[in-house]
């Protein structure tokens, strides 16, 4: 169940490109850090699950496509969490057996490594279409 | 050029001169090309990572494909990381990467 509406303090959308993804990554941090907010992460840590979201969010959701884009927005929840909100324009996917132990097929599976990565540092949850991927990341002060 | 390959006898060294792999560098076809160039039989393969200060699940997947590709020859061919920064190491454990290859931090 994804969480109440909140008041966003920042947003950006983006085409689905390398360069742009970067560019995505960087503002949000410089943002979030312009906000005074310190989440409970290291630099390199939310770097990474940042770009996790956002990779997945081009790759899986846009597939690339330089016509569809990707947007990412955030907003603080109870003055204790800080929920990064990306959102992309592909058909979505189910998200339910998200979190399953992986089987020994799955070790060579191309797909699915992002999620493990970002579960590893936040919660995470989906809308219902499975097109938006929320990060409830810990606020340090 | 960001990826030197270096085949000898039936070892296959690559390094990768570039500190982010984040999906956008072709690893898998450049292994793929060099050992289709060679055509022998390759028994080990090690990546070096001495310069790479960052990967993600993208760049992850480069090494997946060529594991997964060589895993399908069936000629058994070992697979070792080597110099992994601590912090990549971490999340080559994460994603259960050593359960595919020898890892190796500096």
């Amino acid at each position: 169940m994804m969480a109440e509406h909140m008041q966003i303090i920042w947003e950006k959308s983006v085409t689905s490109v390398h360069a742009e993804r970067v560019k995505l990554i960087e503002s949000t941090i410089f943002e979030i850090e312009k906000e005074g907010l310190s989440v409970a992460l290291d630099k390199y840590e939310l770097y990474l699950v940042l770009d996790e979201a956002i990779s997945n969010a081009m790759e899986h959701g846009n597939k690339w496509s330089k016509l569809k884009t990707v947007k990412v927005e955030f907003f603080k929840k109870n003055d204790d969490s800080l929920i990064v909100s990306v959102y992309d324009e592909g058909q979505g996917f189910n998200s339910k057996n998200v979190g399953e132990k992986r089987s020994e097929d799955d070790r060579l599976s191309l797909r699915g490594r992002g999620i493990f990565i970002m579960q590893t540092f936040c919660k995470i949850e989906w809308n219902e279409r499975g097109n938006n991927i929320r990060l409830q990341l810990p606020l340090s002060n | 050029m960001e990826i030197d390959i270096i085949i000898e006898q039936s070892s296959m060294k690559v390094s990768i001169h570039t500190e982010k792999l984040e999906g956008e560098i072709p690893i898998f076809d450049t292994v793929l090309a060099r050992h289709n160039e060679s055509g022998g039989k390759i028994g080990k393969i090690v990546f070096n990572f001495d310069e790479v200060q960052y990967i993600n699940s993208l760049g992850i997947a480069e090494f997946i494909s060529i594991i997964r590709y060589f895993s399908g020859l069936n000629e058994k061919t070992k697979f070792k990381f080597i110099n992994l920064d601590k912090k990549i190491a971490k999340v080559f454990k994460m994603v259960e990467m050593h359960n595919l290859a020898d890892i190796d931090t500096k």
